[in-house]
């Protein structure tokens, strides 16, 4: 009985450690310190002038030559052409530099196709008929490093285009 | 008696839990990644193409994978949206056996080439001739866009001494002002003075222009005889939809490349459009249709297949293509080996696999990028697209010009 016992004791504390051997990936090494800012960090959702409006993401800590990406966090209720409920969208990316400094700026397809949720002619033009801007809010945007997995988040606001 | 159902019951978990993370026990699985666009600019096209792509791994599967090895496939709508294209792959490059990444387009491509590359992937892209100059990890589905404008300009060239034409004709290039709009000069501009073809200067305009008339009207003060148009459907309809207003299409034989207009777009303008010629890497027309593959469409309730749009059949290719590598991988270090290098190596040692004729064999080697080697030229006759010649191989375009 004393044998039973310690064998399959032991052999559940085997199987327990392979486990747990098996999961290491759950225990990764730490990760860096990272930061993410937003330049600027209120936006006009007006439409063309969003479009001469540089927004620009800027951070320190990375690790060097990792690329960064920027995604937006949908709040509920916010739906997007493309992209899944629950899903974060890609909206800008850069690369970090010796330095794990980088900077990504949103490309016009993203203000587009992302803030403007807009449809497109097959002519590759964006079909003004279809913009159906964000809501109006503050939205987070979450900065993650492709090689280290370091998260960071910001604010970027959207404003109501003020009626003149 | 209660310590030993404990005792069992967490040999019991632990067992399978210990089953469960063992790759070995669950089903064997590979995963393609398709960075699309189903929803913008290029969809009209990628919705089709992912169509067969898809629909020939489900066939594939449902006959039990490669040697039992199902494919996973997975498709993103990046929206032609490099930001989310890269977002994708971040997203979807953890999964199991991720092998190969296609990108709708180059831009896309070339974003997430370095994360691939780091992942040690590879990527497929439409048919910048860098991508063959330029030696890497990522392929090309077709005969480099170079040197497809290369092949137009042997046709013409035929074509001008078939009419009993002396002296050299004259060629004009109109397309989109972008990157894919200029890569077929870069080399095929140098083709054509080495065959002694002269080149108009180029008209580029914006994307989404609706009216060419203005270029095109200085093609034809440049008093071109051939003109060959890029841009993908219908942007070339609409190029020849003007110069078909303009009278130009009773006196300039008009060429379109690889997007030019499908069978699906020739029913729209059949007058403007007839006798333009369309050279191609792939099937086209009842080509496409009447293929064996075709049935697929109908099988998996595409619609009826007089609607197909022929790049199903590009779909397919890929699909083909990635079966024919994860065959040879298999065969030459199993499952539990299998990872994006060996698959990297083994794309290079496709040469000559045949992808039931529905693009040229195909020409991946250590040296060589490109999908296939051979176009087909194709004319639009009475609204149809029709067989005008045999696979020809293209000239090599690439290796003229200095990249």
């Amino acid at each position: 009985m004393n044998s039973f016992r310690t064998t399959t004791v032991g052999l559940s504390l085997f199987l327990l450690i392979l486990s747990l051997i098996a999961c290491s990936t759950l225990f990764p090494p730490p990760k860096p310190k990272v930061t993410v800012a937003v330049t600027p960090e209120k936006v006009e959702l007006k439409f063309p002038d969003i479009m001469r409006v540089p927004i620009v993401f800027t951070g320190t800590g990375w690790t060097p030559k990792e690329m960064v990406v920027i995604d937006m966090v949908l709040p509920p209720g916010v739906e997007m052409k493309g992209v899944k409920p629950g899903e974060d969208v890609g909206i800008a990316f850069g690369q970090a530099d010796e330095a794990g400094n980088f900077k990504a700026e949103v490309p016009p397809t993203a203000k587009l196709n992302t803030i403007f949720r807009v449809g497109w002619t097959p002519i590759l033009a964006p079909d003004p008929k279809t913009l159906n801007p964000i809501p109006p809010g503050v939205y987070t945007m979450k900065a993650s490093g492709a090689d280290s997995g370091a998260v960071a988040t910001t604010t970027l606001e959207f404003t109501a285009p003020i009626k003149k | 008696m209660k310590m030993r159902k404990i005792s069992f019951g967490i040999v019991g978990l632990a067992f399978l839990f210990v089953l469960s993370v063992i790759p070995g026990y669950a089903q064997k699985e590979v995963t393609y990644l398709s960075l699309a666009d189903y929803t913008a600019a290029i969809a009209g096209l990628n919705v089709p193409a992912d169509m067969g792509c898809e629909d020939y791994f489900k066939e594939l599967n449902a006959k039990g994978g490669v040697d039992g090895v199902k494919i996973k496939f997975i498709g993103v709508d990046t929206r032609y949206d490099v930001a989310r294209g890269v977002s994708a792959y971040k997203r979807y490059r953890t999964e199991p056996k991720l092998l190969v990444v296609n990108a709708i387009g180059t831009p896309i491509g070339k974003a997430v080439a370095p994360l691939v590359a780091k992942d040690k992937l590879i990527t497929l892209v439409p048919g910048d001739g860098e991508f063959q100059a330029h030696l890497g990890r990522v392929f090309i589905w077709g005969p480099a866009y170079q040197d497809s404008f290369a092949a137009t300009i042997d046709w013409i060239l035929s074509d001008w001494k078939k009419k009993g034409k002396t002296g050299a004709p004259k060629v004009g290039y109109i397309s989109w002002d972008n990157p894919y709009g200029k890569e077929f000069l870069r080399g095929g501009k140098e083709y054509a003075e080495k065959m002694g073809v002269s080149l108009a200067p180029p008209e580029f305009f914006p994307p989404g222009s609706l009216d060419h008339s203005v270029y095109l009207t200085r093609l034809a003060k440049a008093e071109v005889n051939y003109i060959f148009v890029g841009g993908v459907d219908p942007t070339p309809t609409n190029v020849i939809r003007d110069a078909h207003k303009l009278g130009l299409t009773k006196t300039i034989q008009f060429f379109c490349d690889y997007w030019g207009p499908t069978s699906l777009g020739t029913r729209l303008h059949p007058e403007a459009l007839e006798g333009v010629v369309i050279v191609s890497y792939y099937l086209r027309g009842d080509d496409a249709r009447n293929h064996p593959l075709a049935n697929l469409w109908t099988k998996y309730g595409r619609g009826k297949i007089e609607d197909m749009n022929e790049v199903y059949t590009i779909g397919m290719s890929w699909a083909m293509t990635f079966e024919a590598a994860l065959k040879m991988a298999l065969k030459e270090v199993g499952y539990k080996k299998l990872d994006g290098e060996v698959i990297y190596q083994t794309y290079q040692k496709l040469t000559g696999i045949e992808r039931a004729g529905l693009q040229g064999p195909c020409a991946y080697s250590p040296t060589s990028r490109r999908g296939s080697l051979e176009v087909k030229f194709y004319q639009v006759k009475a609204g149809k697209v029709v067989s005008i010649s045999d696979w020809i191989k293209a000239p090599d375009a690439v290796s003229l010009h200095k990249f």
